[in-house]
């Protein structure tokens, strides 16, 4: 058991160091940079050398990685170029705003497709169990950004329950703060649900199907006691799978959701910095999102253990 | 009985007419009204409704003392003495820092720091006098000393100054005492006093100039608050402004990027005014809803299709000059700007920014059999194929795009359309290898006509006849003289059809109705707050 963790870990660590190469060489390989959007429509090609000198963009890929990911293992993120800001502390900010907009939504979304996902598979022949199936696609045809927009008309324009946009940092406000979470993590959560949903709901029609179920209903269960003791168990791995993709990719995927609340999270960043190429804190950011997405996957993999006595046993 | 009542009724209103002209006191309007048999708090009611109603209009608010206005573009840093960026300047110029002029809603040069200037006959030298009593936000006293740190610093390309070209002509800044500034220049130079008014020309303290990228301290009505970036800059009042005190106490600028949200914050009372507009189209719901006013300041800026007039076929003036006749710029103002624009004929718009302005929209018109007679003249009347590099992140530009499709292609002309985000625009097609055949672009700098002086510049235009035009032009103080030969070379820009110029849009903000005094951007790119208020 302690030996497939480490052995686990040894691998996560071996990924992120690839992971930082791939990142800061795609990265540098972005056409234009921050010199010249830093001289504007009135740079000559001397000036632009001659920034790009004084920033150190001319020195060799290799030495600019050291100093990168050496930086990195110091806790030291780098400083923004353009606006000399360091990094770490602005990604940790910007982690105030983007971390409980994703686990809200992520909430939210368990909350509505864990019962929806379960009623619409349990009664999958029944009309009640197609409508909940029907309404469940019809949410995932709806684009995140389009019912944030709709719900910024609704809530906000016309109801004004909720503000339209913008974001009123925790320590200056906390019941603003969370007040401006609501209607974007509503609508994130709703179209996480609607795919969530899906996939519960192919789980329970699937386990409903296995021996293992027909036996103790043959024993007297009833449907609901069998699925209660024996399938909601094995019904649950590939739905944590599910999850563990959707947080990762709530926590930078909704940067179209920012954009319609004009919240100044990590995905706003990511956007402006890669428009202004200010590259270290894209490195940064997509660094911090490997590393998320690997240490979810970690986590998910710890999860089976728990879930099935059969991986833990094997290993 | 009913008379009775009519009577007692026509004599409260008598004595809030009294209250109203100032003849009677509060006190006596409230004892005069209690004999007419009015109970106090009702008497204290009618006199406090009579008291605001008489104040509705354009009185400034002591209630409401801070202005959030949405933006679209983000600065990228603070210190507009380091960074191209426009938004720089549109939050902190004339607001935070000062230069020693500045430009007033018209394009005009007004005093900032300097109340005034004397230029001596033969135009080289010019002597400011600057504002007395004038101190730093970190509260040391402002001298002509800090003019002379500014600009030596901003003249040596050593610092980077985006616009260190500005300082050209310059040959010597001198202070002979603490509030004279002696400029002596290589000649007379027209463009220079107007260039002073830049962001990149603001006045910085040598103490504090290091650290502006993010704690910004200059001299004006305003002081730097906070950042938070991605979100918003919030400036406070300067209490201990040298000039005239402003009205508001906090300003916000609130950066959002999507024209909805936009709309949606303004519709729901999160901001005050939508200073930049995004999509004119939806100004309709705002032009029409009384709880609004819609502001349209002068035309400005050059929206227009540059053309590599050094690369085959565009470096044939026929191929050019078909293009151009291909183009309804009545399309394009309608399509992207909802009519809020003007067409223009060359590289000028007209406001008083550029005073050399002349209407040159007859020398291209729209014309598709004069466009198709000229692509056979040239040898290509089987048709031609360009690339457009597009700037993705520029919605006229993408707009653009497809109406400059559409229209080329009536007269045989395949556009190849590659989609670019501005840097990669700026190190493909901006600098070399300027490899591009046409692009859409608003330049929006104002007097920038002299890049036609410059035949590296990226749409490759070599003409020594017109670069001389232009120096000789810059450095004749005679303005009549001087609209004359600047007159000369937006003719020959036009009749060489250079580029194809489309339109100057009209700068637009939305307001809050009883917010006033605003100042829309657009010729200058600061956002002048020292005006504004509530009412």
């Amino acid at each position: 058991m302690t030996v497939a963790i480490a052995t686990r870990l040894v691998a996560l660590v071996a990924s992120l160091v690839v992971a930082s190469i791939l990142v800061f060489v795609v990265v540098n390989l972005l056409p234009g940079d921050v010199a010249t959007v830093m001289l504007g429509t009135n740079a000559t090609p001397e000036n632009v050398a001659a920034l790009r000198h004084s920033l150190g963009l001319d020195q060799p890929l290799w030495l600019r990685y050291l100093q990168w990911a050496g930086g990195m293992l110091h806790g030291d993120f780098g400083t923004s170029v353009l606006s000399h800001t360091p990094v770490g502390p602005l990604i940790l900010q910007k982690l105030t705003v983007s971390g409980p907009l994703a686990l809200l939504a992520a909430a939210i979304a368990l909350a509505v497709s864990v019962p929806t996902g379960v009623v619409a598979g349990v009664r999958y022949r029944r009309l009640s169990g197609a409508v909940l199936s029907a309404l469940s696609l019809g949410g995932i045809a709806i684009p995140a950004f389009w019912a944030g927009l709709l719900l910024a008309t609704v809530f906000a324009v016309k109801l004004r329950l909720f503000p339209a946009g913008g974001f009123i940092d925790w320590t200056e406000d906390p019941v603003a703060a969370a007040r401006s979470l609501v209607l974007p993590a509503v609508a994130l959560g709703l179209v996480q649900a609607a795919v969530l949903t899906r996939f519960i709901r192919s789980a329970i029609i699937d386990v409903q199907r296995e021996d293992f179920i027909r036996t103790a209903r043959a024993k007297g269960l009833t449907r609901w006691q069998a699925l209660q003791r024996h399938g909601f168990r094995n019904a649950a791995i590939p739905v944590v799978t599910i999850l563990g993709i959707q947080i990762t990719s709530l926590l930078v995927g909704a940067i179209v959701i920012e954009n319609v609340f004009v919240l100044p999270g990590l995905g706003r960043l990511l956007f402006q910095s890669v428009g202004n190429r200010d590259l270290i804190v894209v490195q940064d950011l997509v660094m911090l999102l490997t590393a998320v997405v690997l240490a979810v996957n970690f986590l998910v993999d710890l999860s089976y253990r728990l879930l099935d006595p059969r991986i833990r046993t094997a290993s | 009985m009913e008379d009775r009542e009519l009577q007692r009724d026509a004599g409260i209103v008598r004595q809030l007419d009294q209250f109203l002209a100032g003849r009677l006191s509060r006190r006596e309007a409230l004892r005069r009204l209690g004999v007419l048999g009015v109970s106090l708090p009702m008497a204290s009611a009618l006199i406090a409704a009579c008291a605001s109603g008489s104040t509705t209009n354009n009185q400034p608010s002591t209630t409401k003392t801070k202005a959030i206005i949405g933006i679209i573009q983000e600065p990228t840093s603070l210190d507009p003495t380091a960074d191209a960026t426009a938004s720089i300047a549109t939050c902190l110029l004339n607001n935070v820092y000062e230069g020693l002029v500045r430009l007033d809603g018209g394009g005009r040069i007004v005093g900032n720091l300097a109340r005034s200037w004397d230029v001596s006959a033969d135009g080289a030298t010019v002597t400011f006098h600057l504002a007395q009593g004038v101190k730093w936000h970190d509260g040391a006293a402002f001298s002509a000393q800090d003019v002379v740190y500014s600009w030596t610093r901003a003249k040596d390309a050593a610092n980077k100054n985006p616009h260190a070209d500005y300082w050209a002509p310059v040959q010597s800044v001198s202070a002979p005492d603490d509030h004279t500034i002696k400029v002596t220049l290589s000649a007379y130079s027209d463009n220079w006093l107007f260039h002073m008014g830049a962001g990149s020309a603001c006045i910085v303290s040598q103490a504090s100039a290091a650290n502006n990228k993010t704690t910004p301290v200059g001299t004006g009505p305003f002081k730097f608050s906070t950042w938070n970036r991605g979100s918003s800059l919030q400036l406070i009042r300067n209490d201990a402004y040298w000039g005239k005190k402003p009205l508001l106490k906090d300003v916000e600028f609130r950066f959002i990027g999507d024209a909805n949200a936009m709309n949606n914050s303004l519709t729901a009372g999160d901001i005050d005014a939508i200073g930049q507009v995004g999509g004119p189209e939806q100004l309709q719901a705002f032009a029409s809803n009384q709880n609004f006013t819609v502001i349209k300041g002068a035309p400005s800026g050059k929206v227009m299709v540059s053309m590599n007039n050094k690369s085959a076929p565009l470096s044939d003036k026929r191929v050019r000059q078909a293009l151009y006749a291909a183009i309804d710029r009545k399309a394009w103002i309608d399509g992207i700007q909802a009519g809020y624009g003007q067409p223009i004929g060359s590289h000028s718009a007209p406001n008083a920014g550029e005073p050399y302005y002349v209407d040159e929209t007859s020398v291209n018109t729209f014309d598709v059999s004069r466009s198709k007679q000229l692509l056979a003249a040239a040898g290509k009347a089987s048709g031609l194929t360009l690339r457009l590099a597009q700037i993705s992140a520029f919605p006229y530009a993408v707009r653009g795009s497809d109406i400059l499709n559409s229209q080329l292609k009536a007269v045989g002309v395949t556009l190849n359309i590659t989609p670019m985000e501005f840097p990669r625009w700026l190190n493909t097609v901006f600098l070399p290898p300027q490899d591009y055949d046409l692009t859409i672009i608003n330049h929006v700098e104002e007097r920038d006509i002299g890049n036609y002086g410059n035949p590296k510049y990226y749409w490759g235009y070599d003409n020594p006849t017109v670069a001389g035009q232009l120096k000789q032009a810059d450095a004749e103080p005679n303005e009549g003289k001087r609209k004359s030969l600047y007159g000369e070379v937006l003719k020959t820009l036009a009749d060489e059809a250079v580029n194809a110029w489309v339109y100057a849009p009209n700068q637009l903000a939305v307001l809050k109705h009883n917010f006033h005094g605003y100042q829309v951007q657009g010729i200058s790119p600061a956002l002048f707050l020292g005006d504004a208020y509530f009412s």
